[in-house]
């Protein structure tokens, strides 16, 4: 295969035009009566077929391997061309009407500072200039007169190479840019199709091209009988009209062609702009085979980096295995294997030859396959995909898994992995993609697996990492009064991969945590502040929470990951998640209205009804302000009253779900209830609602909510609170398609800058950015926190 | 900063390590710095974007919020970081004004000068005396603003030259107004005159912090912020990114834009390393002004064709390319993946010497 290695443009020359056309189409009809294409026709099958079982007749071949060829329309008269009709302005701006000659001054290049440059009387010539007039979107005038569009191109012919290198004007002649031949895309550029009842429906482009050879063929016999001016001028600007709506149908000054039904035709440019356009939906936009795409579900007992797959797809999904003496044998049970599970879908053999593995055939094949040969075999344990949820916001949403074929319709996986695809399992979808060379496989292996995915380049911190019931698992594990006998102990270690002599009667729930803890030396504190030390593999104090082991945070796995490597770190949290959820089944929780009671609630009723009534009698910033701090300080009163037991409590505190603003929104007061940020003051004349009386200054009248949800609210602070959670809807409808964009943008802008072999950062240009890659060279993916601290080598 | 190296040498000392295992300890330092550079081919632009991105969609939409418990409102969150990405002139810039004499008395004499103050706002009564073509202005409040009929005569004389002008007890008198219609086009010109302190100047809000008295101005012009007496121009900034590039240069443009965006991020609470943020900065800055991430900025310099035709605009530079001649030499991302051919980045830049 060649390498392209550069694509220029420029303009198309008539002779060019010629040469790639295979056809001067003149007919305007499309079928004769037998519903055989016309010749000459704009859908003569010179120009490649659309239709199955008929043969090209330039190149012989038929559909889907005719690539289809061009053919011409010879214009009788010339016309603009309608996008680079500004550009014909500037050039004639810039040359002597008479000679032609480029009027700049020395120096001045390029075609606008050119054209603006323009003297009155020529330089060379000495003539005078008129006053040219561009008349939108196509005609062009000379003082008074009209130009024709002969007389453009003559003037543009006049034109010197000389004067076209100070022009800057690089492109062909510029007399080109006035269509005297016009180029006809191949019928595979606008196929036809076949409606149900029997009917053929032509591509918009045919229609117009249609339109344009019969104003084309009649504007060439009404010059033939010599019919008188305006008839040919309003002829000619109907030849203009439809050749400008063809290459561009949405230009401001011209109507756009319709079809018969009135919508407006889908011409050229129309067809390669904007997000449906060629470019961005066919051209960057690649759709791919070997993927799938089911519903995802979590399997605690998978490893982190692997993903379940349904049979049925693994079976339909093959890899391409090569042959080799040392795999021969397994290759052909697997051929024999065919109707059971692990089996060859196709042999393709070494001369390139596919063929179809089938019960009949399985004999044979297996008998036939040798080194050399290659083995499309299906999916099997351990293979690696791609895993991908969307948005693929950051490359962690696309990441290597080993693949375990299960029963079931879904894709399984673990839990802790669902934060970098931000995942859950509503309903949500996922794909799959498989690599289909060797080199890909290594590149899943080593550079896209979860493993090493575990720490983030966002930040240098891992963002995979224990969630929700794995916290909660921990933290009642590792409480101070857990003790387990050794038969309780080995029923929860024996779903790790823990291989460990147990020798003791008893052992505390810290020492069950530390059989899967790798060798090292942590201090750290919980979230409430306790303190955790982990001595040389053995935890002595404090308990796990999200601080240690939770996502986007934990460090203790953190420290893992830095010592031990992601495959440790992966191990870890592995186990981890099977230690902590099995133990869960037999140290079950519930949350139930008892974890949000508090048996005296009249301190933080009277703190409340005393700082509104501070408010009303005077409305300022300081009683405001105090307002405001209501929220803060009842947290603290319930933090201090609110059982230690209470599992919503446990919940918010280790990270494992909910937060204790949300408790305390729930046990005290709600708060104020804010619409952009501001206190809700918009709805009626002096007033939010109309339950309130004009202009009352109470803070309950401008979504001050002075209940908390357990004892419920009032109908005026519900409606609040419902206009708060809308305007959260909103925000986050809205919020997607501004970043949307702005990623897009940033992409567009960044995606050039790479790091060089010379180790300086460069853009496209292969200018300079940076002379050391991140100011210290030092990748915040591989780095803890983005930084090399002398605690990381101790 | 202090490299590592130092920093290694440093505890070494502290701790009394010597010989063989203070060799040990640097050959780990060694290994892992190794470890932990960027390899080459690294996508470093498309990390950037994603580290800035993904908590793009996180942040608030929630347009404005109020600096520094003072009453200068800024826009913050999702909306501030485009505005910043584009480089969008604000009307509503916020500017810190540091003083050389840290005290409250030129702070609040800075702040009473600088705010803008129209004739509308000491004008007590305009009225038109229609036999002798005659314009009278009476003032009250002026003592206030620290100003003197003069002055105001002085400035009203330089923007109506047309009429002659003069002071007749306390009031000023413009003369040989000649039609009831040119007197009103002269009262709109009149009460929007800007006769005390910098055009545009809207609120100013003293602040007081760590011993360091500061003003921050709403509006106004960076430039002539500088040139007040008395204003520290070393530390004094705003948040005007490209007043900044008009008055101190690129290098210190850059800088803000980087302390903005990164001030914008923090305040939202998403965690992104402060070094992808440099990189946008140096991006931004590569051809030695300050481009906007948009089609008119950093994606009209491109050179690839194919990556400018997928962003947008792609009729216009479709022909616009095809008039100048240029040449796409495929060396981006995009340019690669439209023609199908493996991309130029990360293990695509090298080749396999054993096809397998």
């Amino acid at each position: 295969m060649h390498k392209i290695s550069g694509i220029e443009f420029s303009l198309l020359s008539p002779m060019q035009i010629k040469k790639l056309s295979v056809i001067e189409i003149t007919r305007p009809e499309l079928y004769d009566a037998d519903g055989y294409p016309v010749e000459r026709g704009v859908v003569d099958h010179r120009m490649g077929v659309v239709d199955p079982g008929i043969t090209c007749r330039t190149c012989g071949y038929k559909l889907g391997d005719c690539m289809g060829h061009f053919g011409h329309i010879e214009l009788i008269k010339p016309v603009v061309h309608p996008v680079l009709a500004p550009k014909i302005y500037l050039l004639l701006q810039a040359i002597c009407q008479k000679c032609g000659r480029v009027m700049a001054g020395e120096g001045v290049t390029g075609l606008s500072p050119c054209a603006k440059d323009a003297k009155e009387k020529c330089p060379f010539c000495g003539e005078k200039q008129k006053k040219i007039k561009f008349v939108k979107p196509t005609t062009f005038n000379f003082g008074r007169d009209e130009l024709t569009t002969e007389q453009v191109r003559e003037c543009l012919e006049r034109i010197t190479e000389e004067d076209l290198k100070k022009l800057e004007f690089k492109g062909g002649r510029p007399e080109w840019m006035i269509i005297t031949i016009l180029l006809v895309p191949p019928m595979t550029m606008r196929p036809s199709i076949i409606l149900e009842s029997g009917e053929r429906s032509e591509d918009d482009l045919t229609h117009k091209l249609v339109d344009i050879v019969r104003i084309n063929e009649r504007l060439k016999r009404i010059l033939d009988i010599g019919a008188p001016e305006f008839l040919i001028s309003d002829i000619i600007e109907l030849l203009q009209y439809h050749i400008s709506t063809y290459i561009k149908n949405d230009m401001s000054n011209i109507p756009p062609a319709r079809h018969r039904s009135g919508r407006p035709l889908k011409t050229l440019a129309q067809r390669m702009v904007g997000k449906e356009g060629r470019f961005r939906f066919n051209l960057s936009g690649k759709r791919v085979n070997f993927s799938a795409r089911s519903i995802i579900s979590p399997d605690n007992f998978l490893a982190l980096d692997e993903v379940g797959v349904p049979e049925v797809i693994a079976k339909t999904i093959t890899i391409p295995e090569r042959v080799i003496e040392s795999n021969q044998e397994e290759m052909r049970k697997l051929v024999l294997n065919h109707g059971n599970f692990p089996a060859v879908n196709y042999i393709v053999r070494t001369d390139g030859l596919k063929k179809k593995v089938t019960s009949e055939t399985k004999e044979m094949i297996s008998e036939e396959i040798m080194p050399g040969y290659t083995v499309e075999r299906n999916l099997m344990d351990g293979d690696w995909v791609i895993f991908n949820r969307q948005p693929s916001l950051h490359r962690m949403s696309m990441m290597a898994h080993r693949v375990r074929i299960m029963d079931g319709k879904t894709f399984r996986m673990h839990l802790a992995v669902t934060t970098p695809y931000n995942a859950d399992f509503d309903g949500d979808e996922m794909n799959l993609h498989i690599p289909q060379t060797e080199e890909a496989r290594v590149e899943l292996k080593y550079l896209m697996s979860v493993n090493q995915q575990i720490r983030t380049p966002r930040y240098g911190l891992p963002i995979i990492g224990a969630k929700q019931d794995h916290l909660m698992g921990s933290y009642f594990l590792t409480q101070d009064k857990i003790t387990l006998s050794k038969k309780e102990v080995s029923n929860l270690i024996m779903c790790t991969d823990v291989k460990v002599n147990l020798d003791k009667d008893t052992y505390s729930g810290k020492d069950v945590f530390s059989l899967i803890l790798p060798k090292l030396n942590y201090t750290s504190q919980t979230r409430t502040g306790q303190e955790v030390v982990i001595e040389d593999g053995l935890m002595k104090t404090g308990y796990i929470d999200e601080m240690a082991i939770g996502s986007e945070k934990g460090s203790l796995l953190n420290k893992i990951e830095l010592h031990y490597g992601g495959d440790e770190a992966a191990r870890f949290l592995g186990n981890m998640s099977k230690l902590c959820l099995n133990f869960m089944n037999t140290h079950a929780y519930t949350i139930s209205l008892e974890d949000y009671y508090l048996e005296d609630k009249k301190e933080i009723e009277k703190i409340v009804s005393k700082e509104i009534k501070n408010y009303i009698a005077s409305p300022s910033k300081e009683t405001q302000s105090k307002l405001d701090q209501i929220p803060k300080e009842i947290e603290i009163i319930i933090k201090e009253n609110l059982s230690s037991e209470s599992t919503a409590r446990i919940a918010a505190e280790t990270g494992a779900r909910g937060s204790m603003v949300s408790v305390s929104q729930i046990i005290g007061v709600v708060g104020q209830e804010k619409l952009k940020g501001k206190k809700i003051t918009r709805g009626y004349y002096n007033r939010s609602l109309p339950h309130f009386k004009k202009n009352d200054v109470s803070p309950l009248a401008y979504g001050f909510v002075k209940e908390g949800y357990m004892d419920g609210i009032s109908p005026t602070s519900f409606f609040f609170d419902s206009m708060h959670g809308r305007e959260g809807l909103s925000d986050t409808a809205l919020k997607t398609k501004h970043s949307g964009y702005l990623e897009r943008r940033l992409v567009s802008c960044l995606h050039d800058v790479k790091v060089a072999p010379d180790n300086t950062v460069r853009n496209e240009r292969n200018q300079i950015v940076q002379f050391t890659p991140f100011e210290n060279n030092i990748n915040p993916h591989k780095a803890n926190k983005g930084k090399i601290e002398i605690e990381d080598i101790l | 900063m202090i490299g590592i190296e130092q920093k290694l040498e440093n505890y070494c000392e502290e701790n009394k390590i010597t010989g063989a295992k203070k060799e040990e300890l640097k050959k780990k330092l060694d290994l892992l710095v190794e470890k932990s550079k960027f390899e080459c081919g690294e996508s470093l632009g498309i990390v950037t974007t994603q580290s800035l991105s993904e908590p793009a969609t996180q942040m608030t939409m929630r347009a404005y919020h109020f600096a520094a418990s003072a009453g200068i409102r800024m826009a913050s969150g999702l909306p501030r970081l485009i505005e910043l990405f584009d480089l969008r002139k604000e009307i509503d810039n916020v500017t810190t004004i540091h003083l050389l004499d840290n005290s409250k008395e030129s702070a609040e004499e800075i702040a009473r000068n600088i705010v803008e103050s129209k004739l509308n706002d000491v004008l007590s009564n305009i009225y038109y005396d229609i036999p002798n073509f005659q314009v009278t202005l009476e003032f009250s409040g002026l003592k206030e603003l620290d100003m003197t009929l003069e002055n105001v005569l002085s400035v009203v004389k330089k923007y109506v030259k047309k009429y002659p002008s003069s002071i007749t007890d306390n009031v000023i008198n413009l003369e040989e107004v000649k039609t009831y219609s040119e007197f009103r086009v002269l009262k709109q010109k009149l009460v929007d005159l800007s006769i005390k302190g910098i055009k545009g100047t809207k609120e100013t809000v003293i602040l007081h912090s760590d011993g360091d008295w500061t003003i921050q101005v709403k509006g106004g012009s960076f430039e002539k912020f500088m040139l007040v007496d008395g204003v520290d121009t070393s530390i004094t900034t705003t948040t005007d990114i490209m007043a900044v590039k008009n008055v101190l240069g690129v290098e210190a443009a850059r800088n803000v834009l980087i302390y903005e965006i990164n001030k914008t991020l923090e305040e939202q609470g998403v965690g992104v390393d402060k070094r992808y943020i440099g990189v946008v900065g140096d991006v931004m800055s590569v051809n030695g002004g300050l481009e906007p991430m948009s089609r008119y900025g950093l994606m009209k310099s491109k050179q690839s064709v194919l990556a400018r035709l997928n962003f947008e605009e792609t009729i216009k530079i479709l022909f616009d390319s095809a008039v100048n001649n240029d040449k796409d030499h495929l060396n981006t991302l995009i340019s690669n993946l439209v023609i199908n051919q493996v991309c130029q980045t990360g293990t695509g830049t090298v080749k396999l010497k054993w096809k397998v």
